[in-house]
């Protein structure tokens, strides 16, 4: 194929840029007209409702507009989205921990006396901050200490319960091999399925043994070589299971396209 | 033109190099043609999905026998993941509802999780005519660390003081009869994250329920050694999952009305691999040919 010249590519892009004005102006007039009407029929709360899902529409429709290449629209709306974003973020913190759970408890609020004893949090609080001077950064230190001490003692405890308790992961790993019944021992479907478990473990676990040479010792070799097979099917479930996943968020679009916002009930 | 005649492109290297915006194109008109013709679809129900089920009816049966239990929601997600958590949500509400089985939801990771739990719970309610504060009430967002799991379990109103609206929530009809994690069946976590282990880790030690999770189908991998543990009791894995449980409940929602489109797509899906797959062993091919030829 030949390469266009800059005049070609020049003209594409102004093509481009007229086809995506046309749109946008539509996609505006519609929503300007869906607003309208919505607003006639259920008075002014209808209008703002329907102002909500026609933002909502756009934005959808300009996010998607990358797909086709990036362009000032996406750009835009992802700025929009970052701010938001972060705006949201502040002020979640503020109406839902240092509100709730520290000025409420500190000067009280209704059904809850004041503790002022609260304000001595504070202390601990203004220490981290101290990670900004370097002088003092040995101030901050002292409560990341405190910190670091806590969390690793519960996160010690937690993870014993999840390996080593009764159904911890470790101890569910010893699976029968065989069934006792009637005095003899049988081999069922359920036991050739925990052979399977178990032999899969093994291989995984001595693809990641790295005290010996893989390569000089032939069974840690095949063992290793089927632990990697098997690590790769389980890579590939997890992407499958990804594609599932990414499309099912297209399609919760898609029902709000066409469901929320052109009515289109499917 | 620079005087060259234009070189041909095999249809080999063609199959290898389609435009991604044609590909996305078909994804579109593809997942397009069941919002214009539905194309109904049976899936088939899971054991882990079917154990879910099976746990909350276990508990409505043992409720009208013995001393009530109730059922935590932990709506651990965010409009992010709302496409695969809000069906799945939505059908664990209607068994609960369907069943008598009281519930609370929280959240101790995603602030938006009890808000939109609330207005599912608030249009399923209608339909099932009950109330909040009676039939189930809304612990709204509390930010937890490993001790507080442990206070939840035995004294949930160190932990919270206020429900979602905030009411007192001693105050609260439905809190009569509930004092910590204990008197709770099951936590049904509904996750985009991670966020379902922290119950498995801290607070199944402590009060002994059992764990359900409704999660994206890209954490249902890692769920499944949980599962088999017996650490999980059952789950709902993304959209699909959801679906299964709506099919079990025998109602056609957002799940089961979204399976078509998620067929079609998948069904390109392997298309385009099939082809991809046919042009990289034809091209590999013709490069041994040429090669042979060469020599």
């Amino acid at each position: 194929m030949p390469e266009p010249t800059e005049l070609e590519k020049k003209e594409r892009i102004s093509v481009e840029k007229l086809v995506f004005l046309i749109i946008a102006v539509l996609v505006v007039v519609y929503i300007a007209c869906d607003c309208i009407v919505y607003s006639l029929r259920q008075g002014f709360d209808g209008f703002w409702e329907r102002l909500g899902v026609g933002i909502g529409a756009i934005c959808t429709i300009g996010i998607y507009s990358f797909l086709y290449r990036e362009n000032p629209i996406y750009r835009f709306l992802e700025h929009i989205l970052v701010g938001l974003s972060v705006g949201y973020g502040t002020g979640v913190v503020w109406t839902e921990v240092i509100q709730p759970q520290w000025l409420d408890r500190m000067f009280g609020a209704e059904g809850q006396p004041a503790n002022y004893l609260w304000l001595l949090v504070l202390i601990p609080g203004v220490m981290w901050y101290f990670q900004l001077s370097r002088r003092h950064v040995w101030i901050s230190r002292l409560v990341i200490m405190f910190f670091m001490g806590t969390g690793a003692g519960g996160a010690f405890r937690g993870t014993f319960q999840f390996f080593f308790s009764e159904r911890g992961q470790v101890i569910q790993t010893f699976k029968p091999i065989l069934t006792e019944s009637a005095g003899s021992l049988h081999f069922t479907w359920l036991n050739f399925s925990n052979l399977v478990f178990v032999v899969v473990v093994l291989c995984v676990l001595s693809y990641f043994f790295f005290t010996f040479r893989h390569e000089t010792n032939p069974v840690l070799r095949g063992s290793s070589r089927l632990g990697r097979y098997f690590l790769m099917v389980c890579f590939g479930t997890i992407f499958g299971t990804t594609i599932q996943g990414r499309m099912s968020l297209f399609i919760d679009r898609l029902v709000f396209l066409y469901h929320d916002w052109l009515g289109i009930s499917g | 033109m620079n005087g060259q005649a234009p070189s041909k492109i095999a249809w080999y290297d063609r199959l290898q190099k389609i435009d991604p915006r044609i590909i996305y194109l078909v994804v579109f008109v593809l997942v397009s043609i069941p919002f214009f013709v539905p194309i109904p679809v049976k899936m088939e129900i899971s054991p882990v999905v079917k154990r879910l089920y099976d746990k909350v009816e276990e508990i409505a049966e043992n409720n009208k026998r013995g001393p009530e239990k109730f059922v935590l929601l932990a709506m651990d997600w965010s409009p992010s993941v709302k496409a695969e958590n809000q069906p799945q949500t939505a059908a664990m509400i209607e068994h609960l509802f369907r069943r008598g089985v009281r519930f609370a939801i929280m959240s101790h990771l995603m602030p938006e999780g009890p808000m939109m739990a609330e207005r599912i719970a608030e249009r399923i309610a209608k339909k099932y005519n009950k109330r909040y504060g009676v039939d189930w009430v809304n612990f709204g967002f509390r930010q937890m660390r490993f001790a507080d799991y442990m206070a939840f379990v035995r004294d949930m109103y160190a932990i919270i003081s206020k429900d979602y609206r905030g009411t007192p929530i001693r105050d609260v009809p439905m809190m009569k009869n509930i004092r910590g994690l204990r008197d709770f069946a099951l936590v049904f976590d509904v996750t985009g994250s991670g966020a379902y282990a922290d119950w498995v880790y801290y607070a199944q030690p402590e009060a002994h329920f059992d764990i359900g999770v409704g999660v994206t189908a890209i954490i249902g991998p890692s769920i499944r050694p949980l599962i088999d543990a017996g650490q999980v009791v059952g789950m709902m894995e993304g959209l699909s999952g959801a679906a299964q449980y709506e099919q079990l409940l025998n109602i056609r929602g957002q799940a089961s009305r979204g399976m078509g489109s998620q067929n079609l797509a998948h069904l390109w899906v392997i298309v385009a691999l099939i082809l991809g797959n046919i042009g990289y062993l034809a091209s590999r091919r013709r490069e041994k040919k040429l090669k042979k030829e060469l020599r």
